[in-house]
């Protein structure tokens, strides 16, 4: 193959410099496709020394790629035989959990784009993550691993203290020898204690940095519930007292790094998805090569290319127009909500939309270096800040711990009496018994059962705030396009004038639409497809908005919109003329969705109110809302005026939840309570919507409001078990009731009782 | 009785080395992918 043609051997001369073992051992390394040159490159010799030039004399390189569409092991050994195949590939690896392929590849060889169709066409949609995604998983993982040891050594020695704790205990009823007492006593503190440091540091540090920032988080009451169990242990070590917990710190360090590590699971799925939809683009772009359009992957677009720009195409790359005239909807890059018209040597930018018209443009700027990438960047750093800590969880654990410390001060004073030593003692056992397992294990638990019980079923939760709300909506904004409907216009009426027939109207209507992606184009032409008909090629012109214009033979041909050129009352939504006559009209519907009826009764039996807000047409959109049922609806709305609605529902006193597409709707998603944007949203949507819906359609409308009541119950009753446990427990350890058997027992039950509560979230859905 | 002060501190070696094969498989990245490596050799290739 290559290998072996003097073209690359030119091209790569600094290659044959390298001595004649490095290269046969590079070549002999090469891919397996390429038997020629292993042949001649097995045995070096003198003659041929230039057919040893390799062409990939790179290291090889990492890349990762996200997917969608993995369910099970079939799924991945799939993806790795498609991924492997590719030329270039030295090993493809897929990671089932994460959802990701890491390849390592040869550079020259192996090609993206035609990698990305080959695993389309086998059913997996893949993406290549953004560098800085990548580094920011990498750093995760190490996180991870980190979190995961700390856990086993915790695992490991909370075992087996609490075998040591349970024959001091039975001894303590039985008998037991004073040294083998003592000497499992010691045993305890020596293992309990690198447990402490080690695995505590996981909560110490950040809590120690928080209080640094004047802020309480959830670690700061378990460090100080953690370290006062701790002291009053070893205090009571040296003094040969009974107040030993080293069984309760290591079970408790034990337990909650548990949760830590489900948690980072669970978060680490939710931002894999995140990644994903941050490196949207349209996939896909139609490209002018000499004069005709092809279809190429958006990877494979170079600086310098002419696209094919239509009407609700997405803009693939950064640019300026050559010719045409387009509307573009550049809400998502500069917040500009009404769409912008463009013409010649305007610029464009990539992530946009074209809202109308048609038109070509000059690409100058392609992958990372367009302004959605940079865009991207962006969000991402905002989205560090925000998957943290939970609202609820943070303003809990600060009332709570500083309750706490109140607490503990007030028992240290009435005690003080009774001397300095008792009081200190009973102070410290109130800090270490009162459990923040609420806190520490129940919320994040919740937190991670609904974001995964979530993502399993196509909701993407990213903030828990919207979480908590979503119980307490009361109004629920609804798009027709794509959410009730199934968003693609379906040939429903056909009519012709003037004697033309199907057969006289297909060359007409191939000529005019052949180029055009436009949705109705594309079922004209498909409509069109079966008759056998004659090709006519000529110049055709589009009217942006209107349709489409062009003369052949001398006559005029125009298919558009009827608002042009006639009085139709047929209800005709594109009618084909010629030299001014109408000959032909066609209606299209967009179909319900048939289980749409269903679901919306089952919203409004919840008590939400339900609006449907569309851009459509208003008689298209009462016809909808009448045979769904839904009283509040108006047709021919504008991205603002979603916007103003949310607000004046607002005035009312609403809570509003609102539907978007993302990219139109982006003010409006980030007026509304809760905003949920609906499956390919654009890139900015993803920033200003907490809720990410990633099936089309209102069935993950009811998951999500589902988690969201499931959610609330579990946070409620997690909060009262523990209130309940600690009104008991509190109360006994400042009165100085409590025994080391009492705290024993008592402890890990509360802490065991709150997280079976929270695992159970996934059953009340 | 005496015969636990050896056999505790035995039994706790011993749990010391099954902690230690688990570092060693966290650091190999054995817990990198939690769903597909469990089943991956009951797959043909």
């Amino acid at each position: 193959m290559s290998c072996c043609s003097t073209k690359v051997v030119e091209k790569e001369s600094g290659c044959c410099s390298s001595s004649k073992a490095s290269a046969s051992s590079c070549c002999s390394s090469g891919s397996k496709s390429e038997d020629s040159s292993q042949s001649c490159c097995s045995s070096p010799n003198e003659a041929k020394p230039a057919c040893c030039a390799p062409p990939q004399m790179e290291a090889s390189e990492e890349l990762t790629l996200g997917l969608e569409g993995l369910h099970c092991i079939n799924c991945v050994s799939k993806v790795e035989s498609v991924l492997s195949a590719q030329p270039g590939v030295l090993t493809a690896r897929v990671n089932l959990t994460k959802r990701q392929a890491r390849l390592e590849i040869k550079e020259p060889l192996f090609d993206l784009g035609k990698a990305l169709d080959e695993l389309g066409k086998a059913g997996f949609t893949g993406r290549k993550l953004s560098t800085k995604a990548t580094d920011q998983q990498e750093q995760e993982n190490q996180e991870q691993r980190a979190l995961l040891l700390k856990m086993g050594v915790a695992g490991a020695v909370a075992a087996n203290v609490m075998i040591l704790s349970v024959s001091l205990y039975v001894g303590q009823y039985q008998g037991i020898e004073e040294g083998l007492k003592r000497f499992f006593q010691v045993l305890s503190f020596l293992l309990a204690t690198p447990v402490v440091f080690y695995c505590g540091r996981h909560f110490a540090e950040p809590a120690w940095k928080a209080l640094l920032n004047r802020r309480i988080t959830i670690d700061v009451p378990i460090t100080i519930g953690l370290s006062a169990t701790y002291v009053v242990s070893v205090i009571s070590f040296f003094r040969h007292t009974e107040h030993q917990y080293f069984d309760t710190v290591t079970a408790f360090v034990f337990a909650l790094l548990v949760g830590r590590y489900l948690q980072s699971l669970g978060m680490s799925k939710v931002r894999n998805s995140l990644d994903l939809l941050l490196g949207l683009r349209p996939e896909r772009a139609t490209v002018l090569k000499n004069g005709h359009p092809v279809e190429i992957s958006v990877e494979e677009l170079q600086v310098g290319q002419t696209v094919l720009l239509s009407q609700s195409s997405g803009i693939p790359a950064d640019g300026v127009l050559l010719d045409g005239r387009v509307e573009v909807d550049e809400s998502a890059m500069t917040g500009e909500s009404l769409p912008v018209t463009k013409e010649h040597n305007d610029p464009l930018l990539a992530g946009t939309k074209v809202f109308s018209g048609s038109g070509t443009m000059r690409v100058d700027a392609v992958g990372g270096k367009t302004t959605l990438s940079r865009l991207g960047a962006l969000i991402e750093e905002t989205q560090e800040n925000r998957m943290g800590e939970g609202r609820l969880s943070a303003r809990v654990a600060a009332i709570f711990s500083v309750a706490i410390l109140v607490l503990a001060g007030v028992v240290f004073l009435w005690w003080l009496p009774s001397g300095l030593e008792q009081a200190t003692l009973i102070a410290v056992s109130v800090l270490g018994i009162t459990c923040p397992c609420a806190l520490g294990l129940a919320l994040p638990l919740a937190y991670w059962m609904a974001v995964r019980t979530g993502a399993e079923q196509g909701v993407l939760i990213k903030d828990e705030a919207a979480l908590e709300l979503t119980p307490s909506l009361t109004d629920l904004i609804v798009d027709k396009t794509g959410t009730v409907t199934v968003g693609r216009p379906d040939l429903v009426h056909e009519e012709f004038f003037q004697g033309y027939s199907a057969e006289t109207v297909a060359p007409i209507v191939d000529m005019l639409e052949r180029n055009s992606p436009h949705p109705f184009a594309r079922a004209l032409v498909h409509r069109f497809s079966n008759i056998d008909h004659e090709t006519w090629e000529t110049e055709v012109e589009t009217v942006p908005g209107r349709g489409v214009r062009a003369n052949y033979n001398g006559q005029e041909f125009y298919l558009g919109n009827r608002s042009c050129c006639s009085t139709s009352t047929v209800g005709l939504d594109i009618e084909l003329t010629v030299d001014g006559q109408r000959v032909a009209g066609w209606r299209f519907d967009d179909a319900l969705r048939p289980e749409a009826p269903e679901l919306v009764k089952k919203l409004q039996q919840r008590g939400l109110r339900l609006h449907m807000l569309s851009g459509d047409r208003q008689d298209r959109t009462e016809t909808v809302a009448r045979q769904l049922n839904i009283e509040h609806y108006a047709g021919g709305q504008l991205p603002t005026d979603k916007a103003t609605r949310v607000k004046s529902l607002q005035s009312e006193g609403a809570v509003v939840g609102l539907l978007g597409d993302g990219v139109n709707d982006g003010p409006a998603l980030a007026s509304a309570n809760v905003g949920a944007a609906m499956g390919h949203a654009a890139a900015v949507a993803t920033a200003s919507a907490p809720v990410l819906l990633l099936r089309p359609g209102l069935e993950p409308v009811l998951t999500w409001l589902n988690l969201g009541k499931a959610y609330k119950k579990t946070v409620a009753s997690s909060l009262a078990l523990s209130v309940l446990y600690n009104s008991i427990a509190v109360p006994l350890a400042a009165a100085g009731w409590v025994s080391p058997l009492v705290a024993a027992i008592a402890m890990p039950v509360a802490s065991l009782a709150v997280v079976i509560n929270s695992l159970r979230l996934g059953r009340r859905l | 009785m005496e015969v636990l002060f050896v056999l505790v501190p035995v039994a706790l070696l011993l749990s010391g080395v099954a902690l230690t094969a688990f570092f060693v498989a966290v650091k190999n990245g054995q817990y990198e992918d939690l769903d597909a490596d469990g089943v991956r050799f009951l797959q043909d290739d």
